[in-house]
């Protein structure tokens, strides 16, 4: 008898890495940081189809878009023979449609840069392309060791996420997490909810020194203007900085990092 | 009678007083100095203001739209206005994303878009027009949905906080808003002797001279240029314009200058408490004070239904 769970035992362990091993010519990315991930380790050939907001892929290929964050439309994603979908959890709207026509479906939600590393890996081992992947997660771990040891003295730093209504980052979420890495301290950091609505009177109270507005720098103005009314001018600095390195949470993620650490460090100088 | 006329402007200064103090900390109105003295003047007493008016423009349009349909039920958003304008502040917020005055621009003329088509059907009779509200409150429920599902991503979060009422936006300032509170109120009073005996029946009112037809467009016209006047400023927020005026009936009997000044004040007072919650229960973070009326309102009108018909 234990003969024979030794030998069931040894097939297991020898079919496991088969599977796991198995590889995907057909991908389906069906969220803007799995874009980026199979970008930056040279798999955008195996994609099919993406969402919006997928910008970095298209650059060289020009790939159907299948939906939004909506939702996907399941027959244009069909029409394109996907072998497998990666998509950000399974109740977005087309999922379950998908994986019921035999599209294997693979989910990536990293809350961490250990998941965006673990994440990277598996879209490696999906694609095949493990060794760009191995390489990629290794560059970028010794970059967030690096933003690690220059953390800057901790500066109070308000995320102005969305101006009207006013919402900002609170105490959840990776934002939260990435201002923390880079040495700021954000200012409602205490409230337990992922994006609070907040109103210019907590602004004014929780005194920050820097104001993060994730927008294009033509925009910045009018909030340098809007801020330097309720604060003062000599106050408050009002920086913008690109959304698709601070919300995705892919291999960008770093690089939104590294300016975030650079801009708290600049505010952290006498 | 006269101790509770006594004592509703001492209840409306009381409630100011508290809303005005009241935020994510206490000031007092009297020893505010410093930060204190400008985030009390310069922010919080605009907000309150506007809250004040909105609230008393809409228990107005809700006491018109409550005599002039015969039905306890109406409020200022039964004939799809609040539909017509969401539409519209959708349609100005695809158009240019970044300009909050196209987006109240967008529902002011979405609400009189809906208002103008709803008083093409005032000739037919008020059941038929109050038909037709309906019929039409569900085309704008619907093109509001096609809108939404066109919408950007960007916009949604705008768009929903819009619809569930806001007035940190407001681009109409304060004064006008007063002002409109002041001439609503006084237009109401003019025609409150006619609306007392429109109520007793269109016949008798007739028999005593009163030119139903044109009361009626007279009390439509200024109801839905009341109610788009709101909704332009603060969204749709929804129950102030439906239980003030039962409550002011409750209190101070149907007679229409007592059920106007009293909505006027009520629902100035309702949506100024409502406001003050939703930047207190969860401060430093807010709550959608179209969320917090709603919360108030059914509870409290559900009594009523039950004490009342």
């Amino acid at each position: 008898m234990k003969c024979i769970i030794k030998i069931w035992l040894m097939l297991f362990f020898l079919w496991l890495p088969v599977v796991h091993a198995q590889t995907f010519e057909r991908i389906l990315a069906l969220t803007p940081h799995v874009c980026d991930m199979l970008d930056a380790i040279d798999a955008t050939s195996k994609v099919v189809g993406v969402v919006s907001y997928c910008d970095d892929p298209k650059k060289d290929h020009l790939l159907p878009e299948v939906g939004s964050y909506k939702g996907i439309h399941v027959e244009s994603a069909l029409r394109l023979k996907p072998d497998v979908a990666i998509v950000l959890n399974r109740a977005v709207r087309g999922v379950a449609q998908l994986e019921q026509a035999g599209v294997h479906i693979v989910v990536s939600n990293p809350e961490s840069f250990d998941d965006i590393f673990s994440d990277i890996l598996m879209i490696g081992d999906l694609t095949g392309h493990q060794a760009q992947a191995k390489v990629l997660v290794n560059k970028q771990r010794q970059r967030l060791q690096v933003v690690r040891q220059h953390r800057s003295p901790h500066v109070r730093v308000f995320y102005e996420l969305w101006s009207k209504p006013m919402l900002t980052v609170g105490g959840r979420g990776f934002i939260h997490q990435l201002i923390q890495e880079a040495g700021g301290d954000n200012v409602f950091a205490h409230i337990p909810l992922e994006a609070p609505r907040v109103n210019v009177e907590s602004v004014i109270r929780a005194k920050p020194r820097l104001i993060i507005v994730p927008l294009e720098k033509r925009d910045l103005h009018e909030r340098e203007i809007f801020w330097w009314r309720w604060l003062g001018k000599g106050q408050v600095r009002i920086v913008a900085m690109n959304p698709d390195l601070l919300h995705r949470p892919g291999p960008r993620l770093l690089e939104g990092l590294e300016q975030l650490q650079i801009t708290f460090s600049r505010e952290g100088q006498p | 009678m006269t101790v509770k006329w006594c004592v509703v402007p001492l209840i409306v200064f009381a409630m100011f007083v508290f809303s005005l103090g009241m935020g994510e900390v206490w000031i007092s109105p009297w020893h505010a100095s410093g930060q204190d003295a400008f985030i009390l003047w310069e922010l919080r007493l605009p907000r309150l203001m506007t809250a004040f008016a909105v609230g008393g423009l809409l228990a107005l349009a809700g006491a018109w739209f409550q005599v002039l349909l015969g039905n306890p039920l109406a409020e200022p958003y039964v004939l799809g206005v609040a539909g017509s304008a969401s539409a519209g502040a959708v349609l100005g917020l695809m158009w240019m994303p970044e300009e909050t005055w196209v987006m109240s621009l967008g529902a002011f003329v979405g609400a009189w878009v809906g208002i103008i088509t709803v008083m093409l059907f005032s000739r037919l009779g008020t059941n038929r027009m109050l038909l037709a509200g309906v019929v039409l409150a569900s085309f704008w429920s619907a093109m509001l949905a096609l809108l939404l599902a066109l919408l950007p991503e960007q916009g949604l979060f705008r768009a929903f906080a819009w619809m569930m009422g806001d007035l940190s936006q407001s681009v109409i300032p304060v004064e006008v808003l007063l002002g409109a509170w002041c001439l609503a109120l006084i237009c109401g009073l003019v025609l409150a002797r006619s609306l007392d005996v429109l109520l007793l029946g269109e016949r008798h009112a007739q028999a005593l001279g009163i030119h139903v037809a044109v009361l009626r467009q007279c009390v439509l016209l200024l109801a839905s240029a009341v109610t788009a006047l709101a909704v332009t400023t603060a969204g749709t927020i929804g129950f102030v314009g439906l239980i003030v005026p039962h409550f002011v009936r409750l209190l101070f009997g149907s007679l229409h200058y007592r059920v106007l000044i009293g909505s006027a004040l009520g629902g100035g007072m309702l949506l100024m408490v409502a406001d003050t919650m939703a930047r207190t229960v969860i401060a430093p973070a807010e709550l959608p004070v179209g969320v917090l009326t709603a919360i108030m309102g059914v509870p409290i009108f559900l009594l009523l239904l039950l004490k009342r018909f």
